[in-house]
């Protein structure tokens, strides 16, 4: 399989005195083939949404390279960072992933206006995208009118109607039960499955690290083990 | 750009429901007090103008140029027959009036006083000022009167003198010599409310104070009243022109009334006052208010910007919502304004009488509507609204996702 990512000898600090200085990540190593389904685990503080905004280029490394298909990210300015995260990468955060003001729909559709798509192909991928992640119906929906499972499936339909290279999640059943965080991994590995999209995602979950094919362990901000499950 | 993004502003406008209420009253407000202000200062402005041009000295007059500053009755007006006729087919004049004037001693059996003489032709008079008007005690003057003689109330009071009583004028020719003495009776009493003229002003006929004067066809002044008032500044350069000479030298009552022309222009600067006050405030009440709502969602902005949103359309998304703030507030203020300056308009303030910058102000003034103030203010007030909020939103955008995303 193709190598879409990889972040080559990448470090992170923080802070910007030597005494309080950080080192978040220290030179990780790491390539994403396409079609893969991968978790990055370890202990609170070990790194991993660290490296997940390293990825999405969120934040910048303080030294090292990211690459997504060979382009080096971190040579980009503001504006090519924004549109790099708008067709290549999908996002799904913890919690509040949707603008409270907008429709299921609206909130879908946001990436495909700003990637300039027209309407009618918008409106066919939003209902497309929505049926996808098990919601179909639920489109004129406000967020606070669905319930945290089903906000969590809105926030993965609007990382996948844009087409992306890879979808990042960082922790994204951890405000879930544990039935409910069950269901959307199986909902995201039958996306994996069925659509070939690519995942990584960060988890404390035993439960849901085992649904993984690929299993990263970050510890202290290096990887300590990288395993196919 | 988008209909989403526009919707997303008007909506985020509409999430805390109160705080927008409250912001949108409180910048209402503002927009108000300054129409209000305004429109009253208009009122207030056009009255005491009306009131000064009216009242006596017309929206502009012909001196000999010397004459006013010297008030040497020797200043005559050349060759007042010719001008006379020129203003007499001139159809942008709703009426003039030829004076000639001369400081006098007026004396009855009780007292004297100086005064200043003003020999008018009735009619004439009439049209260009309201001295027939206050004319309250008695008649005014008619063309034939002789020996009748009009006087302020103030001064009757002094003389002790009443309607049908006698005084004795005395004043000395324009061409020296001997003085002239004649006797009057007094037809009529006038109060115009202002100082000046209750106590040092008297009219007579034009041909009698021409006698008196030794002089048969002197004037020393023309008042002119026009009938375009909204063309004023046009004609007082059109006058200017027609009237240059030492001779015979145009001047407007804003340069007869420096003081009153000063005190309005104050009325301006203090209008500006007002204006920049409540600017202050309202951009305060903006500032704080977008902080407020965009700080408090902070972290929707880091996503926006986290799945690829550029800084400029966010940077649009956040200008619409004040802008939609800021049409609301006008929204809001055109009510209130409504509301309240209708009432001044329709009911205005009276203030009794009381004299500003030696104006009488015997009406009440009357708030005065301009479209000007629909449409100067409120635009304003978008702009101004913009312009403060790029401060907040330039807060906003210099920190970086990553911080917007650390909530947990
Ligand atoms: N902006 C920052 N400034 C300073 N230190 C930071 C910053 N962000 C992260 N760190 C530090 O970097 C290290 C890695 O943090 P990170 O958030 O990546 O951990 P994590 O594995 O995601 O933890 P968790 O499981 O609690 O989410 C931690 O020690 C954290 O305190
Ligand atoms: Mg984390």
């Amino acid at each position: 399989m193709e190598n879409i990512f990889e972040c080559k000898k990448v470090s992170k600090n923080f802070g910007a005195t030597k005494q309080v200085l950080v080192h978040a990540l220290k030179s990780v190593d790491l390539e994403i083939k396409r079609g893969e389904f991968t978790a990055i685990i370890g202990p609170s503080g070990s790194g991993k949404t660290t490296l997940l905004n390293i990825m999405s280029g969120l934040d910048n490394p303080t030294h090292g390279k990211v690459l997504l298909k060979g382009n080096d990210i971190t040579e980009m300015t503001g504006n090519q960072l924004s549109d790099y995260r708008r067709d290549h990468i999908g996002f799904v955060f913890q919690a509040y992933n949707l603008l409270p003001v907008l429709t299921a729909e609206e909130n879908i559709e946001y990436i495909l206006i700003i990637q300039g798509i027209p309407e009618n192909e918008r409106k066919e991928r939003v209902h497309k995208a929505l049926i996808e992640v098990g919601l179909k119906g639920l489109g004129k929906k406000f967020p606070n009118q669905l319930s945290g499972g089903q906000q969590q499936r809105v926030a993965v339909a609007r990382a996948l109607v844009g087409n992306p290279d890879i979808i990042l999640a960082d922790e994204p059943t951890a405000n879930l039960d544990s039935v409910n965080g069950q269901a959307l991994l199986d909902m995201m590995l039958k996306l994996n499955e069925t659509l070939g999209v690519t995942f990584v995602f960060s988890t404390h979950d035993p439960l849901i690290m085992n649904e993984a094919k690929r299993l990263i362990t970050l510890h202290d901000g290096k990887i300590i083990e990288d395993k196919i499950q | 750009m988008n209909l989403i993004l526009i919707k997303l502003g008007i909506r985020n406008v509409f999430r805390n429901k109160r705080r927008t209420f409250l912001t949108s009253l409180a910048i209402g407000i503002g927009l108000m007090s300054l129409i209000i202000a305004d429109g009253f200062i208009l009122g207030m402005k056009s009255y005491m103008i009306r009131s000064v041009t009216d009242d006596y000295l017309g929206h502009g007059q012909i001196h000999h140029k010397k004459f006013l500053k010297t008030n040497k009755v020797k200043y005559v007006i050349e060759n007042p027959g010719k001008i006379e006729k020129r203003l007499s087919s001139d159809t942008k004049l709703e009426g003039f009036s030829p004076r000639a004037i001369s400081s006098a001693l007026i004396a009855s059996a009780q007292g004297s006083e100086q005064i200043s003489l003003v020999g008018i032709k009735p009619r004439y008079e009439s049209i260009l000022s309201r001295i027939k008007t206050f004319t309250t005690v008695g008649d005014y003057l008619e063309k034939n009167d002789k020996s009748y003689i009009l006087i302020g109330k103030k001064l009757a009071n002094k003389l002790k003198v009443d309607i049908g009583d006698k005084v004795v004028l005395t004043l000395s020719p324009i061409g020296g010599g001997d003085l002239s003495q004649e006797l009057f009776r007094i037809k009529g009493i006038f109060s115009y409310g202002s100082s000046t003229f209750d106590n040092h002003m008297a009219f007579i006929n034009l041909s009698r104070a021409q006698e008196m004067l030794g002089c048969q066809n002197c004037i020393h002044e023309f008042a002119l009243k026009f009938n375009d008032l909204s063309n004023l500044p046009v004609l007082f350069e059109e006058y200017k022109k027609k009237f240059p000479k030492d001779a015979y030298y145009f001047e407007t009552w804003k340069e007869l009334m420096p003081a009153l022309n000063s005190a309005l222009e104050l009325t301006d600067i203090s209008m500006a006052f007002l204006a920049v006050f409540l600017a202050i405030l309202v951009g305060a009440t903006v500032i704080n208010t977008l902080y407020m709502a965009l700080y408090e969602r902070k972290f929707e902005f880091g996503v926006l910007q986290a799945i690829g949103t550029r800084k400029k359309v966010l940077f649009t998304i956040i200008i619409t919502e004040s802008i939609a703030l800021a049409i609301g507030s006008i929204i809001m203020g055109s009510i209130l304004t409504f509301i309240f300056g209708g009432m001044l308009a329709y009911y205005g303030v009276d203030y009794g009488g009381v004299t500003y910058a030696s104006v009488p102000l015997r009406e009440p003034i009357y708030m005065v509507f301009s479209l000007k103030q629909f449409i100067i203010y409120p635009l304003g007030l978008i702009l101004f609204t913009i312009l403060i909020s790029f401060y907040p939103i330039w807060q906003l955008l210099k920190i970086s996702p990553s911080k917007s995303l650390k909530i947990m």
